[in-house]
């Protein structure tokens, strides 16, 4: 039965019409992409003040009070920085100053072009500051919060930064 | 011994020595107790039989030269052989237009887009069917839009075709789903490449989940063979 059942697989396939290989050849090439992240952090606080990375917060009771803080791009690429102050009750000049490099924090001095966050202190109203130009990735501003006399707070906001449009052309960018 | 054998060993030895005495069976006969150690010295009998086998080699070679080497033969060999080899089936994806495929992309946006040429040349022996696929895998799966097109010439500056451009096909490909580019018969050689331009568009609403993440697109292609036709023509 076995012997029987061999031959006719063996008749079988000599029946089948033989069919070709084929060859196949293959050629593959590919391209990493990454995309963009944006982003803004407070960081690296000095003097007194309370930090997080969306906020930084000074309060003054009778008396002066000054920190220091950074408002970094966190972004892949260049972007413009924007935040949101609030003062409170303050009325008067503005307590936020902007440099665009390191402060000296012994003296209290900007080795740089010091920019002011809004004209002047509004109460119960937010102030928005936006840089001039795009900081670089991985690149700071810094601030410098400075509030006197009575019980008042300043509330820095970190507010999403604003890069390049989308829709270029990056074929060789 | 068969009496005609006999009959004809005897006329030889005759012929030969006229003087010999009869071959008799008795003096043709070999047996056990008869060895060359234990043999007396040649006796007449002996030559006589030496004789004989001696005219009968003689014999025999000289039938055999009459049978075949009587004549001198003139040999003629000629021969013919055709070269044949075996076909090459080898696609080759060639960065064009002053780019490379492979150049890295990063902090890509939305909306964001860019090209890249290739000539798809048949580096076989033969023209070929290609067949390409386009997929995208990692975090760019199913949020790129791939155009592939062809043009009949060689792709310049600022994407531009001066001749005709064919759409080779058009999707969102993933990993497990590849765009499938269908590039047609390519003949071989490198000036037959067809010019080929992928345009990728990241998706304009590409979830703010994908900040910062990766994925590679990649571009394949491939062509068959396939035997069995009569090449008695070449």
């Amino acid at each position: 039965m076995a012997g029987f059942l061999l031959g006719f697989v063996v008749l079988l396939q000599a029946a089948t019409p033989a069919v070709a290989a084929p060859w196949v050849g293959t050629a593959t090439t590919s391209s990493p992409v990454t995309m963009a992240r944006v982003g803004s952090s407070f960081q690296n606080a000095v003097g007194t003040g309370t930090v997080s990375p969306t906020q930084y917060a000074l309060s003054g009771l009778l008396t002066t009070a000054t920190g220091y803080v950074e408002l970094a791009n966190t972004s892949t690429i260049p972007a413009t920085l924007t935040l949101s102050m609030s003062t409170g009750n303050l009325i008067g000049t503005s307590p936020v100053s902007v440099c665009p490099v390191p402060w000296n924090t012994t003296t209290g001095v900007c080795p740089g072009v010091v920019a002011t966050v809004g004209s002047a202190a509004q109460p119960n109203q937010a102030v928005t500051y936006s840089t001039t130009a795009p900081v670089d990735a991985n690149a700071s501003i810094y601030l410098k919060v400075q509030v006197t006399g009575v019980l008042n707070t300043v509330t820095l906001t970190a507010t999403p930064v604003v890069t390049r449009p989308g829709g270029a052309d990056r074929t060789t960018t | 011994m068969h009496n005609g054998t006999k009959w004809f060993r005897e006329s030889i030895v005759r012929r030969i020595d006229p003087g010999a005495e009869p071959v008799t069976t008795s003096t043709t006969t070999t047996g056990p107790t008869v060895t060359p150690s234990a043999a007396p010295a040649p006796c007449h009998t002996h030559r006589r039989r030496g004789r004989i086998v001696g005219a009968a080699a003689v014999a025999l070679a000289g039938a055999s030269l009459l049978g075949t080497g009587a004549f001198s033969a003139w040999n003629a060999t000629t021969a013919v052989s055709g070269n044949v080899a075996a076909g090459v089936v080898t696609p080759a994806l060639v960065d064009a237009n002053g780019g490379s495929f492979t150049t890295a992309v990063a902090n890509l946006l939305p909306a964001d887009y860019f090209y890249r040429y290739v000539d798809v040349r048949n580096d076989g022996s033969a023209p070929s069917t290609f067949t390409g696929t386009v997929t995208a895998s990692g975090d760019l799966a199913g949020q790129v839009l791939v155009e592939a097109t062809s043009c009949s010439v060689a792709w310049t500056a600022g994407s531009v075709c001066s001749g005709t451009t064919t759409a080779l096909g058009t999707g969102t490909p993933t990993a497990a789903t590849p765009l499938v580019v269908n590039h047609g018969t390519v003949a071989n050689g490198a000036s037959a490449a067809q010019h080929v331009r992928y345009k990728f568009t990241f998706s304009a609403s590409a979830p703010s989940t994908l900040q910062g993440k990766t994925g590679s697109l990649s571009a394949t292609v491939s062509n068959t063979a396939v035997g069995g036709n009569d090449r008695t023509g070449g």
